[in-house]
């Protein structure tokens, strides 16, 4: 059975590709069912450290479904089903021991409408320190400003932290959550379509954030605009279906893809469906 | 704001029947709302408006009569009047047909004095009140002198201002309203404070962790099907459950001699009555628990939250408005509840306050006067009907004020806070 | 045929940008290819009307780099394209640059005809020249070819054959060089005629470097300076 998992893995990426590189997360025959519906099917995915990973793909074809294994979020929708194995930063996501406050505080998660607590800007960020039970004042101030610094959106904020941060531009909400997942800390940090509400310039700070993220985070970012994976991330997945089909390089992917599927898709190929 | 005011006059200019037709409706409610409070509030007045004292000569059974009297009412073929009453209240009500009568006259110099007990006697110019049998009345029982037929409008209305606040405070004759209007507004907050958390608490279970299980399912009919059955049968079973059983259990606990819990009581009240407003708290609660995004909750959870940190910390803020729309439907339906309540603790009379300065001030255990239960007392108490009835619809319309002053405090809460939810959202 | 499914995107609108971009890039190989065999006829005839012929023809090649070239900067502006699509431009680019330097050639070659005025060569000479001229014009249609079919192998077998081009140069100098050295009073003609062969010879290579990004195009894989034309390694995979 592992010997066949390996074939596929060794199908959909070449096979040195990540040599020698630590992994963030890693999904083993992954499969997700909803109440009726497959969403994902046998896929194998290995994310490196310290890199933007970027997940493309039609929609439906299961990336914010994969993404979501790897803080457990799928937990939340009612007959959903998962099998296979998951593992970030080396532990078991789905292992009974596994505690989930904990696993989400060390992935954070930016979703794809910005979603700021009705809260101050700075409460917003101080969210998740509080969590953790952290209560002095001086050290969350100092935490708060790190963060919103870290995302870039400090010489902005740093006089209205007391506003509402729903008083914020789309652009600077999307920042504000960022600062606010990078304020615990976390080890990996998972974007499901996070620019695809934003402007075409706060796309352009966003993107730009995220490539400077890397330097501390592994990113996994689900996007639909190709360019978009093109210009951050060091790899590419290609999703259709419920199956990851091709992972490489991202310079591979767009320029040279090895399948005709990922290359009808970036190309904006449409192809007749076989079977 | 100015959206909808130009989405109302485009609605207009394009006679969109459905507006006017909502129009007529909503119009046609305020009017009856109207009639309502208008009706009570003349039947009210007539409580605290002074009477005309007439100087009266008729022929009656026995020959002609007169009499010092005060009318009462008058129509074209009779007056009713009221004369001294020097035995009884409501004693001395006399109908009088216009064809009998021969004389009357308004004298200036008559006097209207009111006694201590809520009896009326007229007399004129500066002669003393002495009774047909001789006896004199001591000054200490007069609580009020008044020449009616000299009154000017100020000092009229003064003196209806005053009446009316006697009645309200306690300070008239009769004793008043004032305990059942403690008693009102006690039981009401108390009930709040009782269904409030655990309303919350069972929406929250119903809609966070139950999900939709069979058990969710059945609690969620049997919610809807609650808020349907009748207030009385909420009192029988209080009456059963809490006064008989839990009551009569801890006075047998207590060992107490005299029944102190296992009787009717202001706890055991407001907890009918909680029970009474729990679907409608728990029905209204979850509609607002699902109107909190999914993105706000899953924000909250991907940054390792606990589920119950998720609802304390971000749900249930959120959720705020909708619990006070809750409170408020929750109120105004406790609030206008007596059914019920005369099984299991509100009383005619009660001989304390269940709100004092006596330690431990609130007393949970003690009966107390509700205003809808005067309501009903006035109305049926038969001994003196046009003055009991006319306090009977004071008693009303100030049950109906203390209604609409306990929503519109928790409607202006809920609008504040809307208000800053909306800011929030800018 | 259309093996990179050009045709296939969902955009009509590109998909005719990107037909109408080879159709031009055939048409202005056409008018190359037409300038070459013009050259060597002016020279085999030492016509000098034809060479005026091909030295017209040069602004209309000109004319073409230019227009392909805008049209590319044009499709990378605003469709940003992946993959085949970005290596059918960045191919094309290229390719029209190096069908540029042939007209070049082409023109240095029928200008030879002007230089040469009445000088004679031995026959032995101007045929070698001429065998080299039909080799070469054989390569450049054949190349074309290959690109109109999208066809890396045979575009494999031309890149090859550019060493048949480099075999008869190679001869034909070490002729002229004899003769340049024997008789004195022929070296003019002869260097001329040296000058020609180089063209050729330029040409097959630009015919080669064709070659290659036709291969570029359809496998994604570059082979430039890979001595890729001397080995007999096969082409890599194609994909699914």
């Amino acid at each position: 059975m592992s010997t066949r998992d390996e074939d596929i893995g060794a199908s959909v990426m070449p096979p040195d590709l990540l040599a020698g590189r630590d992994l963030a997360l890693e999904a083993r025959a992954l499969c997700l069912e909803y109440s009726e519906r497959r969403a994902l099917d046998a896929v194998n995915l290995q994310v490196p450290r310290r890199q933007v990973t970027a997940l493309i793909g039609p929609s439906g074809c299961g990336k914010s479904s994969l993404l979501r294994c790897f803080n457990r979020l799928n937990d939340e929708i009612a007959g959903c089903r998962v099998s296979g194995e998951v593992r970030v930063l080396g532990l078991d996501a789905y292992a009974p021991a596994t505690a989930l406050p904990e696993l989400r505080r060390r992935v954070g998660m930016v979703f794809q409408k910005p979603n700021p607590f009705p809260q101050s800007v700075a409460d917003n960020v101080a969210f998740g320190l509080r969590l953790a039970g952290l209560r002095s004042r001086l050290e969350i101030d100092d935490r708060v400003e790190a963060a919103l610094r870290a995302a870039g959106l400090w010489d902005e904020v740093r006089d209205r932290l007391d506003d509402s941060a729903l008083r914020l531009s789309a652009g600077q909400q999307q920042r504000l959550v960022i600062a606010r997942a990078l304020a615990v800390e976390p080890e990996v940090l998972l974007m499901d379509e996070p620019a695809s509400m934003l402007d075409p310039i706060s796309t352009l700070r966003f993107e730009e954030l995220v490539v400077a993220l890397r330097e501390r985070y592994s990113v996994l970012l689900v996007t639909h605009n190709m360019q978009q994976a093109a210009r951050v991330a060091d790899y590419t997945a290609f999703m259709q279906g419920g199956r990851l089909l091709e992972f490489d390089a991202t310079d591979r992917i767009f320029t040279n893809p090895r399948l005709r599927g990922t290359e009808d898709y970036i190309t904006g190929r449409m192809r007749e469906t076989r079977g | 704001m100015g959206r909808t005011v130009q989405y109302h006059r485009a609605a207009l200019r394009r006679h969109d029947p459905g507006l006017w037709l909502a129009a007529g409706l909503v119009g046609l409610s305020l009017l009856a709302l109207a009639a309502i409070l208008s009706v009570l509030a003349q039947q009210a007045l007539q409580a605290f408006a002074p009477t005309p004292v007439a100087q009266l000569r008729w022929r009656g059974d026995g020959g002609e009569q007169q009499l010092l009297a005060a009318v009462v009412t008058q129509d074209a073929h009779a007056l009713v009047v009221r004369g001294s009453e020097w035995q009884r209240r409501g004693a001395e009500y006399r109908r009088i047909a216009r064809a009998d009568l021969r004389q009357i006259d308004w004298p200036a110099d008559a006097r209207s004095l009111r006694l201590r007990d809520g009896r009326e006697i007229y007399l004129r110019g500066d002669s003393a009140a002495q009774a047909p049998d001789g006896s004199r009345l001591a000054a200490a029982e007069i609580v009020e002198d008044v020449a009616s037929n000299r009154l000017g409008r100020t000092e009229a209305t003064g003196l209806m201002l005053r009446r009316a606040w006697d009645f309200v405070s306690g300070a008239a004759q009769g004793g008043g309203v004032f305990p059942a209007l403690v008693g009102t507004v006690v039981l009401v907050l108390l009930m709040s404070v009782l269904v409030m958390p655990l309303g919350v608490l069972l929406a929250l279970w119903l809609h966070e962790y139950a999900g939709s299980g069979r058990g969710a399912r059945i609690l969620r009919a049997a919610m809807a099907n609650l808020a349907g059955v009748p207030a009385v049968i909420y009192g029988l079973f209080g009456l059963v459950l809490f006064v008989n059983d839990i009551g009569g259990g801890l006075d047998a606990l207590l060992q107490s001699a005299t029944p102190r819990w296992g009787g009717g009581g202001l706890l055991w009240s407001a907890l009918t009555l909680a029970l009474l407003t729990l679907p409608v708290v728990v029905i209204a609660t979850e509609e607002g628990l699902a109107r909190v995004p999914a993105s706000l909750r899953h924000g909250a959870l991907a940054l390792g939250a606990t589920r119950a940190e998720m609802l304390w910390r971000v749900v249930l803020p959120v959720a705020r408005p909708a619990l006070l729309t809750a409170l408020i439907l929750a109120v105004a339906r406790a609030a206008g509840e007596v059914a019920p309540l005369m099984l299991v603790g509100a009383v005619k009379y009660a001989p304390a306050l269940p709100l004092d300065g006596e330690f431990p001030y609130l007393h949970l255990s003690r009966q107390f006067m509700h205003l809808g239960q005067s309501v009903y007392d006035l109305a049926l108490a038969g001994g003196d009907v046009p003055r009991d009835m006319a306090q009977a619809h004071a008693a009303a319309l100030l049950l109906l004020v203390v209604v609409v002053g306990l929503n519109a405090a928790a409607i202006v809460a809920r609008n504040r806070l809307r208000e800053r939810a909306r800011e929030l959202a800018v | 045929m259309d093996r990179l499914h050009l045709g296939q995107h969902i955009s009509q609108q590109f998909n005719s940008e990107l037909a109408a971009l080879t159709r031009q890039v055939l048409a202005m190989g056409g008018l190359v290819e037409a300038q070459l065999a013009t050259a060597l006829e002016a020279l085999a005839a030492r016509d000098l009307r034809q060479v005026a012929h091909v030295v017209a023809r040069e602004d209309e090649v000109n004319a073409a780099e230019l227009e392909i070239d805008a049209r590319c900067t044009q499709i990378l502006a605003r469709r940003q394209p992946a993959a085949s699509d970005l290596r059918l431009v960045l191919a094309v680019v290229r390719m029209v640059a190096n069908l540029e330097r042939i007209g070049d050639e082409a023109e240095r070659i029928a200008r030879i005809v002007e230089k040469l005025g009445n000088a004679e060569l031995p026959e032995h000479y101007t045929f070698k020249l001429a065998q080299m001229g039909s080799l070469v014009r054989d390569q450049l249609r054949g190349t074309l070819d290959t690109f109109a079919r999208m066809d890396e192998t045979r575009a494999l077998e031309r890149l090859r054959r550019d060493r048949e081009v480099d075999v008869l140069y190679k001869e034909l100098t070490r002729l002229l060089v004899d003769l340049m050295q024997r008789e004195s009073d022929r070296v003019p003609a002869a260097l001329e005629m040296l000058w020609g062969a180089r063209a050729l010879e330029r040409i097959g290579d630009r015919c080669k470097n064709i070659c290659e990004q036709v291969i570029y195009l359809v496998r994604g894989k570059d082979v430039r300076h890979t001595g890729l034309s001397r080995s007999a390694a096969p082409l890599p995979e194609l994909k699914q």
